[in-house]
């Protein structure tokens, strides 16, 4: 049976502060170990940024050795990219995969900026040779040049839950013999939206191109600011420019896309039932109304921002 | 001011057998011929770093160079980039660029040495 390899990456007490050296320190044949590899990334952020890029490479992995990122704490988002300002954001941004190490690996609750400077959140992320799925899930991209996750021919990858802000292009599949399968996830500004990818419950609007481009066959419970959700899937609503109307924030640097209300409400549309592959949504809440893009509509939710208030006993 | 964490101990796959690289397809072969080197600068932070318990020996050494600013010294986390006879674009041939020796930057692509003022 598989053993654990633990490793913690926080500003201070960890062992180590950077994700790029536990990385890099730790590259081996998992396989060969016998190990997993979870990467627990926990602290406050807020005066130490990670602003190494991370190369994930000469790591063998299969379904049950296999690296896992994910964060814990104060370092985990609110579901937004400024609510929390402890927060851990990879700010250099490439995540840089060119062989086999990231099939398997997955990659949760993670911030990335890319400064309106560098060019790819991921890249070659996945599996090759039709190799099994890397994931991202609860993720939030913001303000990335290039193409935000890609891969190239024959790599797999599942993107579930994510958020991209202001990205060139969000999610693009360099060759059509590439798998990226994106769900409910939400893409607001920048060039074009989603690119030759199986999108299903997804939001995208306000790209100067266009929303959805070439989606794959399949692709469908989709909403678009122009028409192409209509070009694209077969269940679609589209002209949905109202922005403000449907997130709670659309202000430049404070960007919030918790909906509003309920996405039938909101566009008349509501997504197909995917918990046969995850039943959450971005903050973790449990999925029911299967509402497009990240967020599910909770009626009633109260978000507290930090600082959390201080509750005096009288 | 600025620290730099140094890769101290040689890659797994530096002792892997012509048998055992012949083997590699071309995407492993690619992230072999990449991987790290002994005196590669793997991450640069500001002077005072509070550094993890596993940011040292036998990985990592850590240099101080006080003579150089933070902004200066984040370049030498740059990937070695080359155009290589055929291709457009820039292929990363080398995790980094630059290694640290003896007191001295070195530039995998030119050669070029620069001696600096360190304490370890």
């Amino acid at each position: 049976m598989a053993t654990q390899l633990k490793k913690v990456v926080a500003p201070s007490g960890g062992d180590y502060t950077s994700l790029e050296a536990c990385m890099n320190a730790n590259e081996q044949n998992l396989v060969t170990a016998d190990k997993y590899f979870d990467v627990e990334i926990s602290g406050d952020w807020t005066s130490a940024p990670d602003t190494t890029v991370v190369t994930l490479h000469n790591y063998t992995c299969d379904a049950t050795r296999k690296i896992t990122v994910y964060i814990t704490g104060d370092a985990k988002h609110d579901g937004t990219f400024y609510g929390n300002a402890k927060a851990y954001v990879l700010q250099a941004a490439t995540i840089l995969s060119n062989n086999t190490a990231s099939e398997f690996s997955t990659f949760q609750d993670m911030l990335f900026d890319g400064n309106s400077s560098e060019g790819e959140a991921f890249l070659n992320l996945g599996g090759t040779d039709g190799g099994d799925d890397a994931t991202i899930k609860r993720c939030i991209f913001i303000d990335f040049t290039a193409n935000t996750l890609s891969s190239a021919a024959t790599q797999n990858l599942l993107v579930e839950n994510c958020m991209f802000i202001d990205c060139e292009r969000s999610v693009y599949a360099e060759s059509e013999s590439t798998t990226i399968k994106v769900y409910n996830c939400t893409s607001l500004g920048g060039d074009y939206g989603f690119l030759r990818v199986l999108c299903q419950n997804c939001y995208s609007g306000e790209h100067s191109t266009e929303d959805f481009f070439t989606l794959a066959i399949g692709s469908d419970y989709c909403v678009s600011a122009d028409t192409s959700a209509n070009d694209e899937c077969t269940n679609n609503t589209t002209g949905k420019t109202s922005y403000s109307d449907y997130f709670e924030n659309v202000g430049a640097g404070a960007e919030d896309l918790h909906i509003k209300n309920t996405s039938n409400n909101l566009w008349g549309l509501s997504g197909t039932d995917l918990s046969g592959i995850f039943t959450d949504d971005i903050d973790g809440d449990t999925r029911s109304a299967w509402d497009i893009g990240a967020d599910e509509y909770v009626s009633g939710k109260v978000v507290i921002k930090s600082p959390f208030p201080t509750f005096f006993n009288t | 001011m600025a620290e730099f964490l140094i890769r101290a101990k040689k890659h797994y796959m530096d002792d892997y057998t012509e048998e055992q690289i012949s083997n590699l397809s071309d995407d492993q072969k690619s992230a072999f011929d990449q991987r790290i080197q002994i005196g590669d600068v793997v991450v640069v932070k500001p002077d005072g770093w509070q550094w993890g318990k596993e940011e040292c020996l036998p990985t990592f050494d850590i240099i101080k160079v006080p003579a150089m600013s933070y902004e200066e010294a984040k370049k030498y986390e740059q990937r070695k980039e080359e155009i290589l006879v055929g291709m457009l674009k820039p292929t990363i041939t080398a995790l980094r660029r630059y290694k640290i020796i003896d007191g001295q930057i070195i530039d995998k692509i030119d050669d070029s040495k620069l001696l600096i003022s360190s304490i370890k």
